[in-house]
């Protein structure tokens, strides 16, 4: 029974448990989407706590609304659409919340630079060390342009998929794409020099 | 399209070759008791919703409704209440009450005539029965002074009356007066509280005996 529901794919999964209520079909999904989702929120929020609580509330959302998925769509859209409206979400609530809190620290409304502690090159890797400046780079890129160049670039989708993701027409996908990319690669520039 | 896919392959192949993230190893159970934690509270709502639906309040509302009218049916027929049949009619103090109408000296043609008079002749009877009465007037000296100041007398047998209320019942045999008499002031058929009754003829006739005797005793009294 089990190899069976393994070897379903995830609209025939879904379809399963809408049917039969099978709470396994529903386990098997959250593990094929749960690395996914967690990278592509984590690249959006550059927080991963924050992007544990946005995927985990996905999931909550995906198993609650789950007779309101239909098949028309394919399921990895149908879920990444929530996990990107939650994220999206998530991401206005900690800017406005830190641009509060910003100025409840200043006198006479100065805005201060919050020390970023958490680069340490002592203790991460080369690697690491790049990983950390390419995350940074993309939490400046707008929004907008981010969310879509981590679904075209890191997430490897097509920009069909994207756009039906996004809810926007192809066209805009692509030169939004393309801004993201011109804006990343201005901000990542030292790296290609080395 | 292609071109700007070549422009940016460097950007492209570094934004590929980023470490997977990975979700948390207890992120499965988390979500489990997320979901449990879910289901609880949606149930703790229906079982709120069920209890508090209107088809369950309606038999719990009736029979308080018919807790309340039992309770008030009991307690309009308790002991407690007092039976108008069995109550004791109230006395007017405002009468005046005769006993014997032989003993009354006024006459009554004269019941009309001025206050003052009816005044003298109640504290002369008084006078003799009530041991204070002898009291007060000793303390006056004379009849002559009571006479001659008739304010005076006015105001004394206001407070000499009340004081009789005060006092402890006595056997008055003529006379009762329960409340003080006003002085100055004119007797009006009108203003009494009297009972009003049609006498039969032979009753007239008793009655009409009755005034004549009472007309002759006091013309006797003059005299004398």
């Amino acid at each position: 029974m089990d190899k069976n529901l393994n070897a379903l794919s995830d609209e025939e999964l879904i379809a399963e448990l809408q049917q039969t209520g099978n709470e396994r079909a529903f386990e098997i999904l959250v593990q094929r989407y749960k690395n996914p989702l967690t990278n592509y929120v984590f690249r959006f929020l550059g927080d991963f706590d924050a992007c544990t609580d946005v995927v985990q509330e996905t999931m909550i959302k995906f198993y609650r609304y789950k007779d309101n998925y239909s098949s028309v769509a394919k399921f990895s859209t149908w879920i990444y659409t929530i996990a990107g409206n939650l994220a999206r979400t998530e991401y206005r609530r900690r800017k406005r919340r830190s641009f509060l809190s910003i100025h409840d620290y200043g006198e006479d409304h100065k805005i201060f630079d919050i020390p970023d502690e958490s680069y340490r090159p002592d203790v991460m890797t080369d690697s690491g060390i790049k990983d950390e400046l390419i995350q940074k780079a993309l939490l400046k890129v707008k929004e907008d342009f981010r969310e879509v160049v981590i679904l075209r670039d890191i997430d490897g989708m097509s920009y069909e998929e994207i756009a039906e993701i996004t809810g926007l027409n192809e066209g805009t996908v692509k030169s939004r794409i393309n801004r993201g990319r011109a804006k990343l690669q201005e901000l990542l520039k030292d790296i290609y020099k080395e | 399209m292609i071109d700007d896919e070549k422009k940016y392959d460097d950007l492209i192949k570094t934004l590929k070759g980023l470490q997977q993230v990975k979700a948390p190893p207890n992120f499965e159970a988390d979500l489990k008791r997320k979901l449990n934690a879910e289901k609880y509270a949606k149930e703790e709502k229906r079982t709120i919703k069920r209890f508090f639906a209107p088809s369950r309040l309606v038999p719990s509302f009736g029979l308080a409704a018919a807790v309340i009218v039992m309770f008030l049916i009991v307690s309009t027929n308790s002991e407690e209440a007092d039976n108008p049949f069995l109550m004791e009619p109230k006395i007017r103090e405002d009468m005046i009450l005769i006993s014997d109408t032989d003993d009354l000296n006024i006459p009554i043609d004269n019941l009309s005539k001025k206050s003052e008079v009816v005044e003298e002749k109640v504290i002369v009877d008084k006078k003799d029965k009530g041991m204070r009465r002898e009291n007060f007037l000793e303390e006056k000296s004379s009849d002559e002074n009571l006479i001659a100041g008739r304010n005076e007398l006015a105001i004394t047998e206001t407070t000499m009356i009340s004081e009789t209320e005060s006092a402890p019942p006595e056997n008055h045999s003529a006379v009762e007066f329960t409340r003080p008499v006003a002085t100055g002031l004119a007797i009006e058929k009108s203003g009494l509280n009297f009972r009003q009754v049609n006498p039969t003829q032979k009753e007239q006739e008793v009655i009409l005996e009755l005034k004549k005797k009472v007309q002759k005793k006091s013309k006797k009294e003059n005299i004398d």
